[in-house]
This record gives structure tokens, sequence and C-alpha cells, in this order.
């Protein structure tokens, strides 16, 4: 046949081979296509609601793949699995290769703690684009958040996301941030991989048998004193408390630093021993909050001569 | 002022501005998928990239006469040439070449050497109908429109249907000629 194509052909999707990414078209063709797909979907709703809902439902299709091809193609099928890394992936890795540049910047929302912001002063789907006055805040940025939820959302970090026009000093036109509210999970995941190592290490003492029966929580706690140790000026506070059932005694103490095993234990050798009672273990680090809380009910009754904690306390 | 000579379609690819083909790629699938679901009836989809394409093409030839200083061509055979070599390598930087003409020079084939449109694309059997790149099509025909031809352009081979090339025919049916549409003492 004549003037066969270049491309092989391939029987199947797969067999062909991952394009580099290197490949580019005009910014006029993509901005022709987006264009399209704007009036397109204007024809489809009835307010600019769901307008922007729609094209941002366009740009997760985007986003989802997009994050399937890079981390297959740039990082050996790894994903980043914490918050910040995500964050930076997409603010770097994604905007560069959808891009061709890094995005201005990422910030941290100041009044909420869940909020992220990746601004741009000249996005490229908002670069053509005027907004009439009657279609009031549309943001064809819209389609951007679309492609950052789905990036988000296929790593695992479900998250809200919208465009906004923010007005910029001295500047003609408004810049377009990204706002990015992460779901509660995700952020109580985050609060638990942030000390993952100690958690662990937590879980590990909790498996090992030590005297189990009375003073598993004093036991608990002089483990963590000492792993913790071994990080100096670690900021983390230990606090716990103990609740005597039958006795009403509660026992409270708070140790900064981790550093004073010898108070901490003391105050489980108090008075007459319990018939049971309950451990409430809490540790938290001065910038965090409270990182790690446990309830213990060690088995009862209390068997008397079973004290191993006068060794362990001096 | 002596006529500029037309540049060429690698000279013009090279000066203009550029996007990441991934992001044109994913971004043509999600229009696609999201037609698919609008419209259910693939047939319509088709109608509806082709007529995408030709809003496009209408729009997109005052774009393409102002960077390539292409003059008037004399006959239907260096219009072919001239969106072969210039216009598809100016905007999507692939390169394609003309073939099949027919004995009255008023048909030929445009086969593209590339196509940035279908990477990461599988027809699933539901969408075996689809013209998943109509829109091309679309472009041509819109754009040949505003210089006053009248064209009908059809997928002859779509590699996503099993073909070994992505091959355009484009039918000359008839050149209009060109009216002004206003006078200059109204």
């Amino acid at each position: 046949m004549i003037g066969a194509g270049k491309i092989k052909q391939y029987s199947n999707v797969l067999d062909k081979p991952l394009s580099k990414g290197k490949q580019e078209v005009s910014s006029s063709a993509f901005a022709f296509l987006f264009s399209e797909l704007v009036q397109y979907n204007q024809t489809q709703v009835d307010n600019i609601a769901e307008l922007e809902r729609r094209l941002e439902d366009a740009g997760y299709a985007v986003g989802a793949r997009v994050l399937e091809l890079l981390c297959h193609r740039d990082k050996g099928n790894r994903r980043e699995t914490r918050l910040l890394g995500i964050l930076s992936f997409v603010h770097s890795t994604v905007w560069k290769v959808l891009f061709g540049k890094v995005a201005d910047s990422l910030e941290k929302g100041t009044e909420h703690e869940d909020e992220y912001m990746i601004s741009e002063k000249e996005l490229l789907v908002n670069r053509f684009i005027s907004i009439p006055k009657d279609m009031g805040t549309f943001n064809c940025g819209a389609f951007v958040a679309g492609i950052v939820r789905g990036v988000l959302d296929g790593a695992g970090f479900p998250a809200v996301v919208t465009a906004h026009f923010v007005p910029m000093e001295g500047q003609h036109r408004p810049r377009t941030t990204i706002l990015i509210k992460f779901g509660e999970e995700v952020l109580r995941r985050e609060a638990r991989l942030e000390h993952g190592n100690f958690n662990d290490l937590v879980k590990a003492i909790i498996a090992t048998p030590v005297d189990v029966k009375i003073f598993s929580g004093a036991i608990i706690i002089a483990a963590i004193l000492v792993a913790s140790d071994t990080s100096p000026g670690s900021p983390h506070t230990a606090s716990f408390s103990c609740c005597w059932r039958c006795k009403l005694w509660r026992g409270h103490r708070t140790c900064s630093n981790i550093c004073n095993v010898k108070t901490l234990l003391t105050a489980l050798q108090y008075p007459s021993p319990p018939a049971c009672f309950d451990v409430h273990l809490e540790l938290q680090s001065a910038s965090q909050g409270p990182m790690f809380s446990m309830q213990t009910s060690p088995p009862s009754p209390f068997t008397p001569g079973n004290d191993k904690l006068a060794g362990l306390s001096t | 002022m002596a006529p500029v000579a037309p540049r060429s379609g690698d000279a013009i690819f090279a000066s203009v501005e550029h996007v990441n083909a991934e992001l044109f790629t994913l971004t043509y699938g999600a229009i696609v998928r999201q037609l698919l679901t609008d419209l259910e009836e693939v047939e319509e989809v088709n109608k509806q990239l082709d007529q995408m394409g030709y809003n496009i093409g209408v729009r997109l030839i005052d774009e393409f006469l102002a960077k390539s200083n292409v003059s008037r061509c004399v006959d239907f055979k260096e219009t072919a040439d001239v969106i072969a070599k210039i216009g598809f390598k100016m905007f999507l930087g692939v390169g394609a070449s003309v073939t099949n003409w027919d004995a009255d020079g008023t048909c030929c084939s445009i086969v593209l050497e590339d196509n940035p449109l279908v990477d990461f694309v599988e027809l699933p059997d539901t969408c075996q109908g689809l013209y998943y790149c109509n829109i091309l099509s679309g472009v041509v025909r819109g754009a040949l429109e505003m210089v006053s031809m009248k064209t009908e352009v059809t997928w002859v081979r779509d590699m996503l249907r099993g073909d070994d090339a992505f091959e355009l025919q484009v039918k000359l049916l008839k050149q209009v000629p060109e009216e002004y549409p206003y006078k200059d003492d109204e």
C-alpha cells in the first residue's frame, strides 16, 4: 500500500511501548480542543456550578490516568503515601509534565489544617480565556482542579478540589489558586503515619508478654521511655492515668521529653494492689498534639507477689 | 511588499509554544469519554466530534494563514499538500503525506505519520463503530470551508479499527466563489 504510515501496529495497546512523554503539540491545538470541551459542556448545563462540575469530571479522568502513567514511567510503580509527598508530587512532577513547569507556589491554608493551595500566575487553561460578566465566578481552572482531584484520589488522598481566581496586586490578571481540602480520613491517617515508627514500637511492646497481668501499662511506658530516649531532645510528652476501678483511684503523671522513667513508674506503685485496673496511656508531642492513646485492661485479678516493677524502677 | 515565502511546517512548529502531547491526548480522551456517556449512541458521538472539529477548523484557519505565510493555492492538489505538510505539522507536530489521487484531482488521501490523539487508546467492543479521531476530519473540513472549499472528509483507514494506518479521505465537493458579505458604502 502506498504511503502507509510510520506508526507500527500493535494488536493490543499494552504491547505498545510506553512513550517517554517528550512529544509535544502546539499550544493552540490544546487551546482549541479545550475551548471545544468548555463550549460543549456549556450546552449540557444550565448553571455555572454544573458546568464547573462537568469540567472537573473531565479533568478527573485525566488526573487518574496521569497518576498511573507517571508512577509507572517515572517512579517504578511507586507512589507517594504521605501528604506532603503527594502534594509535592502534584506541584512538581505532575505540573512539570502537564504544563512544562513547576507550579508557582504550594502553600498550606492559614485558617484550616486540612487545606492546601497550589497557585499559578497564568494557568494554561485560563490563558486564552476571559470570563463574560454574566458567568460570574466561573473558572476554567475547574478542569485542572479535576486533574488534581483525580491524581489525589487515585493515590488514596480523597479531597475536595476547587479553582479560584485571586486578584494580585499590580497584576492585570488574577492568578488561579487550586484549593485542596483533604478528607478527614486522610488527615487521620497522616497523623498516624507521622509517628509511624513510634506506634510500631508501641505495638511491638504490647505484643511482648512482660508481666502483662498488671503492670503492662507501666512496662509499656518504661519501654517507650527507653526507646524514645535514644533520640535526645525528643519533643514527646508522655502522660498516663490509671484508674483502679474498684478503688476509684486516679493517677496522672506527665513527663516531658520522656526521660524520667522513675517518676512514671512510681505512680503505678500506688498503695494497695487493685483487683483490676485500666491504664490509659497517652503520648503527645508538643507540636502535633496527641499522637498515641491506648487503653489497657490487663486481666484481673491481681496476684500479689507478681511485682516485677521494683526492679524496673530503679 | 514582496510576498513572503511560505514557511515549512517544521519551522513553524519549532517557533510556536508547545504543550505536552499527553495532556492533549488525555484531554481528548476525556472529551470522547464524556460524549459517550452523554450521547450514548456511537453515531451521535461521531457526529459531535466532527462538529467540534468543524468549529475548531473554522477558527484555526486564521492562525494557520497568519503563521504559515501560505498564499492562495493554485489547485486542490497544492491545498492537500499544504494541509499535510504544514497544517498537521504546525498544530500536532506530526507529518502526513498525500496519496491516492483520483483522476480529476478532486479526491485524495492524507495519511498521518503519527497520531497523538490515540496514545493509550483501545476501542472497547461497545464502541466499535466509533471514529475516535473524527475531530480531525472536522477540523480539515471546517478549515477548508473558510477558504471557499466545500469538502467531504472521511476516515478510510483507522488503526484503532485494525487498519494499518490513519488515512483521511478528502473529497472536494465544490469551490465556492468568494463573496464579499458587505458593501463598502453601507
